[in-house]
């Protein structure tokens, strides 16, 4: 009787079907033990090919993948021409707007990115003179010739900045000048030995394939994933062939070795007519001046040299003292970028540091992050990683995000 | 002289990466579920053999080699995997291509059958049903006696049983 019931579950446990490796494992294989063999100033590329893809079989797999294996040197040259005439095309331009998706939320950072959300619609509006806009709904970001706003249009607040700080909409800043993002594609797949690079063509279209890995260090892989700059990407890049234009572009990103786009154009309309509603401000925002005239004049009227010469728990700890004596020129400080009166609202006057942790850095972030359990004023327990960053001209440490 | 030797050797390679392929293939993806990961296995196992400067030609002598490298593999790659980002859940959401479905089935639905039992007893299940490999192979190439993986296996099927009659 228990025989019986062995035999079955050994029978549930046999795969039901048969497993394949994919056609080209072979070729990868014998590709990287071709190179490992080859001495890199001796050996000549026909030498290489002609060992590895010894059988007229292999030789044709190996054209119909256009060079997933990389011959040094051939694709990158492909690459910076075809580049270079997309860049050509896009000084002739006048506006444009690009509509694209990202896997995101809308409230966040626009460099944020998350495999595991939904897509979240974006449009990137550049005006002729120079005039730009990226909206994704929760979160806007507009040029008007003078000053950047960016604004949570629900929340009815949002930063006012200088023209130059750009970074705010970073990556797509990139976007801004798409003539400027095909010449530093080009450099980039020029000079870099880390971008894989193969090419597809049909009649009209030719697609060009980077492989691009993860930017930072990962020795704390919280920020793994959490930006295009912190993931191992391949970016696809579809061009027509007649005059050299970008048609579009897809960012997927490795997880778990699974292929998960993040990012994809869905349509790029050339010289298009921007209607000037297009950058009215909204009324009802309250505004909070962060240019650099403002932050320089209060540098000298509030107490920023609390916040220099001390590590990041350390100014975790005087956030917190500040926040329960509700200090307003400490929190002015540390808290600039934040309107003290939704963090009133939200709980956190008054509220309480129960746990902090050791302050660590991940992937391509240029501050620290500070594990925290906190207890708002409402009585409700909070979670969060406190990113802080000092790299600003009075090395003053300041929260960038987390609460 | 040094080039027909290496001409022969990458021929051999070639030989054994054709004749091993799927079956190395089919062990790592019942332990790991994603296909690009489990040919990156693959084939970091391949080349540390290459580079060993172990005789190529003597296939059946090399299994063993093979599928303990393969098991190994698939169990640092588990462990990485434990710290990264993305939830398990959320990573089951991820497009399979159409081609791989059965496969992954197969996958999702053995790992749930073993997902109570301890690592070890795991493997030698693993080992035995789904590589085909016999208890005497088995205590080979996880370096225990034979008894032991024969009452991990014992222990093994019992438990799920008892799992299965609740």
């Amino acid at each position: 009787m228990k025989q019986n019931h062995t035999k079955d579950i050994e029978k549930l446990l046999t795969p039901q079907c048969e497993f394949h490796a994919s056609d080209n494992l072979v070729n990868k294989v014998m590709g990287a033990a071709a190179r490992e063999v080859q001495p890199a100033k001796t050996g000549s590329p026909g030498f290489r090919w002609k060992t590895v893809f010894a059988s007229a079989a292999a030789v044709a797999a190996m054209v119909a993948l256009f060079f997933v294996v990389k011959p040094e040197g051939t694709p990158a040259y492909a690459a910076e021409k075809l580049f270079a005439r997309a860049a050509e095309y896009f000084t002739a331009v006048d506006g444009y707007v690009v509509h694209f998706d990202v896997r995101t939320t809308g409230h966040e950072q626009f460099s944020y990115t998350n495999p595991a959300k939904g897509f979240v619609g974006h449009t990137m509006t550049v005006a002729s003179d120079g005039r730009w806009k990226l909206d994704k709904g929760e979160r806007i970001a507009e040029f008007d010739g003078n000053n950047i706003h960016v604004w949570f249009p629900e929340e009815e607040w949002g930063w006012k900045l200088d023209a130059d700080q750009t970074g705010t909409i970073f990556p797509f800043d990139n976007l801004l000048d798409l003539g400027g993002l095909m010449r530093w594609l080009e450099q980039y797949v020029a000079a870099s030995q880390g971008a894989d690079c193969r090419k597809v063509e049909d009649d009209e279209t030719v697609g060009l394939i980077l492989k691009v890995p993860a930017q930072g260090d990962y020795g704390n892989d919280y920020m793994k994933l959490s930006s295009v700059g912190d993931s191992d990407t391949r970016q696809t890049y579809v061009f027509s062939k007649k005059e050299g234009r970008l048609l579009s572009a897809k960012i997927e990103a490795k997880v778990f070795g699974f292929s998960r786009t993040i990012l994809r154009a869905k349509s790029i309309d050339y010289d298009a007519a921007v209607s000037e509603s297009t950058f009215a401000l909204p009324v009802n925002v309250e505004w909070l001046d962060d240019t650099k005239e403002t932050i320089a004049r209060r540098a000298t009227e509030l107490p920023v040299t609390e916040f220099v010469g001390i590590g990041p728990e350390e100014a975790v700890d005087k956030l917190f003292k500040a926040l329960k004596e509700w200090d307003e020129p400490m929190l002015k400080v540390i808290l600039r970028i934040y309107p003290l009166s939704r963090l009133e609202a939200g709980g956190f006057k008054g509220c309480t540091l129960l746990k902090k942790g050791d302050a660590f850095q991940s992937g391509t972030y240029g501050g620290v992050f500070v594990p925290c359990e906190i207890l708002l004023a409402t009585g409700r327990k909070i979670k969060t990683k406190l990113a802080l960053r000092n790299d600003n001209p009075w090395r003053v440490w300041e929260v960038d995000g987390g609460i | 002289m040094q080039k027909d030797k290496t001409q022969t050797r990458l021929r051999d390679l070639e030989r054994l990466v054709r004749s091993q392929q799927d079956r190395l293939f089919a062990l790592a993806y019942v332990r790991i579920g994603n296909r690009p990961d489990a040919e990156d296995i693959l084939q970091d196992v391949f080349l540390k053999l290459f580079r060993s400067g172990e005789n190529l030609r003597n296939i059946s002598h090399l299994e063993h080699y093979l599928i303990r490298a393969v098991c190994n593999k698939c169990r640092d790659y588990q462990r990485k995997r434990q710290y990264n980002l993305i939830p398990i859940e959320n990573a089951a959401q991820i497009s399979i291509p159409d081609d791989d479905i059965p496969m992954h089935e197969e996958y999702l639905r053995i790992s749930k059958l073993l997902e109570s039992l301890p690592e070890e007893q795991q493997e030698v299940v693993r080992l035995k049903c789904t590589d085909g490999l016999k208890f005497r192979e088995i205590a080979k190439i996880l370096e225990i006696p034979e008894a032991t993986a024969k009452s991990r296996y014992r222990y093994a099927i019992g438990h799920i049983q008892n799992r299965l009659n609740k």
